[in-house]
This record gives structure tokens, sequence and C-alpha cells, in this order.
């Protein structure tokens, strides 16, 4: 047990406190809960937008990945970071023009409200619930290797946190904290990054031939690996990052608490610029770590594997070039990272419960804004014991297929929604609700019938479906199912939604209509 | 709308779909030529620059990851550039 990592820990913890006691203050009514007041600047969401990419999953993952194989974690790495230009170019603008507190708002803007806001309530909380189960088995792990404390308590505590920072900090504090962890984890990160090179005199060159002729592959770590291994699974995978990223709810929150468009834009700049940089220093750790770490007696256990498993090899490589210091300073900024991302994905969640669910479809519209913001804390706190009791019940599982899984949701319910609804004026509600629904089914169904859930969790033989990314054959049923049943809608509601397209999209790419925002 | 706003929305969204198709392009063609030649010709990643102890992969990836940020870049400086005025003009 470390007890700078535990007092630093309890610092941090400490501090976010009160920045959601400070956030708690002015987080009275929806506004504020939803989008913080509105005026964060494009480069603080850009930071806290990189905070919920720079996860524990992928500080830890990659860098462990690129341990095991070196350039593997590469492909991870790029695949992360090519949906952003997407969002980019194609949804920040007009999703901020058209949207108040969430992105079922500009899905349904022009279409029926009540079938649209339920499907992409449901895309939306299937993606967080699966992220978070995913998150929350990955902090207790982490935390009961890094802290010594039982893997039940540290799922509660994880959760009891989480549901602190949202239920009375709201966006406000789950930001902030964002933006806090975000520096915390980039200067650790760069820190431990120059004092690896250090010892190699900044030469790239020294530094990866010494991890050539350490690492038992040689050579072979410079070039792709089996990750991927044929044309449909590499596509399917490409598919669901690039476009994945432009569904997941909890980023798509975070660009309604800017105040324009413009700012909506920097902000995506600022995160790429943090995540690119972020992600070229997790590879340059993970090989900093085949040098320094893997030939270490002390990292190693009897059978010559890491301590832990290869998720560890940052934090090892911590221990390696900054002693107990630095090693106690990056487990309390990992423990911050988890704390960060769960928080963001239960307010995406509440709010899909809260704003969708609650205050337009089953109460008509009649809003009372205290009554909504009410029912969000009860969903926070309903999503935060649902949260620990799966991370329980999942402790055991290989839960890394959630989050593809996630994303592949993401990626062939929320985005092709999304982005219909705004570019294309024939999208009729009939059309979107029945093509969505189509793909959300075929994701999960490709999932549950392929190699990782048929063979690895229900131990069968073959898997019924052949290939670990259905995002290809999902994405395509979506879009499909969207174009068919909206072209051959001929009703009333068609007409009436299609009219609406043109001052719509007028909207959508001038600004010129948006809420004022609150200064704060 | 006036004429003279019909002219100024109709070369604004010209201008928005030039340079969206463009920067989409260089991002799509890029990403899933680097993914096609991992499924397809990993071999070619594999190799090794000539004299020093970097695989054309590695290097590769480095510059796609600088690339796309370039990209986001690239498309913020021109809507300040171009596309912000015209909004604003419509604003008026």
């Amino acid at each position: 047990m470390n007890i700078i990592a535990i007092l630093m820990f309890v610092v941090f913890v400490g501090f976010t406190l009160y920045i959601t006691y400070w956030a708690s203050k002015k987080t009275q009514n929806a506004k504020n809960f939803y989008t913080a007041g509105g005026n964060i600047t494009g480069f603080q969401n850009g930071l806290a937008i990189s905070g919920d990419f720079m996860s524990a999953a992928s500080f830890l993952g990659i860098s462990g990945l690129v341990f095991l194989t070196g350039f593997d974690g590469l492909i991870y790495s790029i695949g992360f970071l090519v949906g952003w230009p997407i969002i980019l170019l194609l949804i920040a603008e007009p999703l901020r023009n058209l949207g108040k507190f969430s992105f079922a708002d500009v899905a349904s803007f022009r279409l029926n409200q009540k079938p649209i806001r339920i499907l992409a309530a449901c895309g939306s909380l299937f993606t967080v619930i699966l992220y978070l189960i995913a998150q929350m088995v990955g902090a207790g792990k982490l935390i009961e290797l890094l802290f010594g404390l039982p893997y039940f308590i540290a799922v509660m505590t994880v959760g009891g946190l989480m549901v602190l920072y949202v239920a009375f900090g709201g966006m406000l504090a789950t930001t902030w904290v964002q933006i806090i962890k975000a520096v915390l984890l980039l200067s650790g990160a760069t820190l431990i990054a120059i004092l690896v090179l250090l010892q190699f005199d900044f030469s790239l060159n020294t530094f990866f031939n010494a991890a050539i002729n350490i690492h038992p592959k040689g050579e072979a770590i410079l070039a792709p690996g089996g990750l991927i291994s044929d044309p449909i699974s590499a596509i399917s995978l490409g598919l669901a990052l690039m476009f994945g990223t432009a569904g997941l709810p909890h980023i798509l929150m975070r660009f309604f608490t800017v105040k324009d468009a413009i700012q909506a834009r920097k902000s995506v700049v600022y995160a790429t610029g943090f995540i690119g940089y972020f992600y070229i220093l997790t590879f340059i750790i993970g090989f900093g770590a085949i040098i320094l770490v893997s030939q270490n007696m002390s990292y190693l256990n009897e059978s010559g594997d890491l301590i832990g498993n290869s998720n560890m090899a940052a934090i090892h490589l911590a221990h390696a070039v900054g002693g107990d210091l630095l090693l106690g300073f990056i487990s309390a900024v990992a423990f911050a990272t988890i704390l960060a991302v769960v928080s963001g994905l239960t307010l995406a969640g509440a709010s899909a419960i809260s704003h969708d669910l609650y205050a337009n479809v089953f109460n008509h519209k009649k809003i009372n804004e205290k009554k909504e913001m009410q029912v969000s804390k009860i969903a926070t706190i309903a999503l935060g014991l649902l949260a620990i009791f799966l991370g329980i019940i999942f402790e055991s599982q290989n839960v890394a297929f959630m989050v593809g899984l996630a994303f592949a949701i993401a990626a062939s319910t929320n985005f092709p929604i999304l982005l219909l609804s705004i570019y294309w004026k024939n999208l009729t509600t009939k059309g979107a609700v029945i093509g969505g629904s189509a793909g959300l089914l075929t994701a999960i169904i490709l999932v549950i019938l392929g190699p990782v859930v048929w063979v690895d969790v229900f131990k069968n033989s073959q898997p019924i479906f052949p290939y670990k990314y259905p995002a290809l054959f999902s994405m395509s049923v979506t879009f499909l199912g969207i174009w068919f049943f909206s072209m051959i809608d001929k009703s009333k509601d068609a007409q009436l939604v299609r009219s609406k397209f043109n001052s719509q999209f007028f909207r959508s790419q001038t600004g010129i209509g948006i809420d004022k925002a609150i200064k704060h | 709308m006036l004429q003279t706003e019909q002219k100024e929305y109709k070369s604004l969204l010209a201008s928005r779909k030039l340079i969206v198709i463009l920067l989409l392009l260089l991002t799509i063609i890029p990403y899933f030529s680097f993914i096609s030649i991992i499924a397809f010709k990993p071999s070619i990643f594999g190799q090794l620059i000539d004299g020093y102890s970097l695989s054309i992969g590695v290097a590769l990836g480095f510059i796609l990851i600088l690339h796309i940020f370039f990209i986001t870049f690239l498309y913020v400086f021109f809507a300040n550039w171009k596309i912000e005025p015209m909004v604003n003009k419509l604003k008026k």
C-alpha cells in the first residue's frame, strides 16, 4: 500500500468535493445542471472533452497494449482520434445551433418528438450503461491493485463519489473535475515520457533500438501484430471508431456547455490536439515500459509476468523513472481519471432519463423545471446504484467488449439519426424510428452471436457471427432502413416534417435563433 | 428572405460544402488507406527505414496523428476567415 498515493488521492477527492460544493450553489436550475450555464470557453471545453477520451482505459490499456505488442496500440490510438474531424466537420456546429441540453433535442427538432426521444434515449442509455460497466470493473480492479482495497469497496467508493459529483454539481462540477484531471494526467504522462527519453538523450532512434533489443519479438514490435487480421474486421472496427465518437451521448452533451458554434469549433481543435499529444505519449510510455520494466525483477511475479497485468505497465514505469513520489501521483491521477469519466457518463444517462424521457415524453412537454431537476437527481442515484451493482456482478468477466459494443451502438443508432436529421430533407419520423431501432438491434444481436460473447462468455465452440466488430453491418442496416422507410412514407406527418427542414437547416448553419447563454 | 439574403445564404452554404467535403476526404482516405495496408499488406509497415530503428508503420502512424490534428486546425482557420463574416452579414 502506497501512503503517498493515498495521500494524493485524498487531496484530489477533497478538492473535487469542494468544487462540487461550489458548483451546487450555482446549479439550481436545469440550464446550469445540464450545460454549466452555457459559458464554458472553447479551451476549457476542449480540455474537458479530451479528459473523457483520456480515460484509465486508454492511458493504462493502450500503453499496456503497446508494452505487449508494440505497433498495435497505435491502431487504437489513431482510431480514437479520427472521429474528431468527423464531429467537427459535420456535427459540432449544427448540434450547438439546434439543441439545448441533449443530442435528442437536435434529432427530434423537426420530427415527431415522442418516438424519436424514446429511441435516442434508449440508444444513449445502452451506450452509457455498457461504457459504465466496463469503467466500473476496470476501476474496481485498478483500485484493488493500487490501494489494496477489496474490489467491492472500490466499486462502491467510485459509485458513491460519482453520484455526489453529478447529483449536487451537475455539468459544472463534472466539467471542472474533467479539466483538473486532464491537466494532471497530461502533466504526469509528459513527465514520465521526458524522464524516459532523458535516459536516451532524447534520441528516438536509440530509444526504439533499445526496445527492439529487449522485447522477445524484436523488430516485429514496430510492425502490425495480430490485432486486425482480415479486411472486414478492419473496415468494421474503423467505421465504429470513426463514427461512434459522433454518437457518444456524454461527448455530445459537452457541446451544449459553450456559448455558440465558434466556441464549439474551438473545443474540438483543442480536444484533438490534447488527445493526439496524449496518444503519442502513451506510445512512448509503452515502449519505455518495455525497456525499463519488462526486465526488472521487482515488477515481475513468479511466472515472469508483470505484477497486476499489462495494464500496470505505465504505473510500474512511473515508479521506475520517478520513484514512490511519481508512482503515488500517477496512481492518484488514474483514480481521478476513472471518477471523471464515470461522472460524465452518469450525467449523460441521467439527462436522457430526466430531460428526454420524463420531461418530453411522459409529461407531454409541460415543462416543470423543478420536477425535472428532481427526476434528474433521482435518476443519478438510480444509475449510480445500477452501476455499482453491475460492476460487482461483472467482476470476473472480460468486459473489454462492452466498450466496443458501446461504440458500435453509438455508430449505428445515435450517429445516423443525428446526421440524417440535420442534413437529409426527406427524413421522416417513421423512417428514423424503424431504421434506428433495426440498427440498434442488429448491433446487439451480432455482438451476442459473435466470438467474444458466444464463445468466450457462453463457452460455445464456434461463433454464429464470425466477426468481432459488427459496425459495418449494423450501420448499413440503419442507413438502408432509414432511407427506405422514409422514402415510402407518404403520411401527413412526413410532409410536415419535410416542410420544416429548410428553416431548421438555416438555423443549423448560421446559429440565428439560438438561446442566449447565462453568465457564470 | 430578401433577395440579397438568399444570395448570401447560398454562397455561405456553397463555401461550407466545399471545405467540409474536401476535409472529409482528406480525413477518410488517409485513415482507411492506413487501415487497409494493415489488413492487406502489413509487411510494408514492418519495414525499417534505412539506417534507423524506426519502422515505416510507426513513422506514418505518428504523421497521421499530426495530420488529423492539422485537419481540425485547418477547418477552424477557414471557418473564422471565410464563414464567420458571411454569417455576420446574415445576422444583420
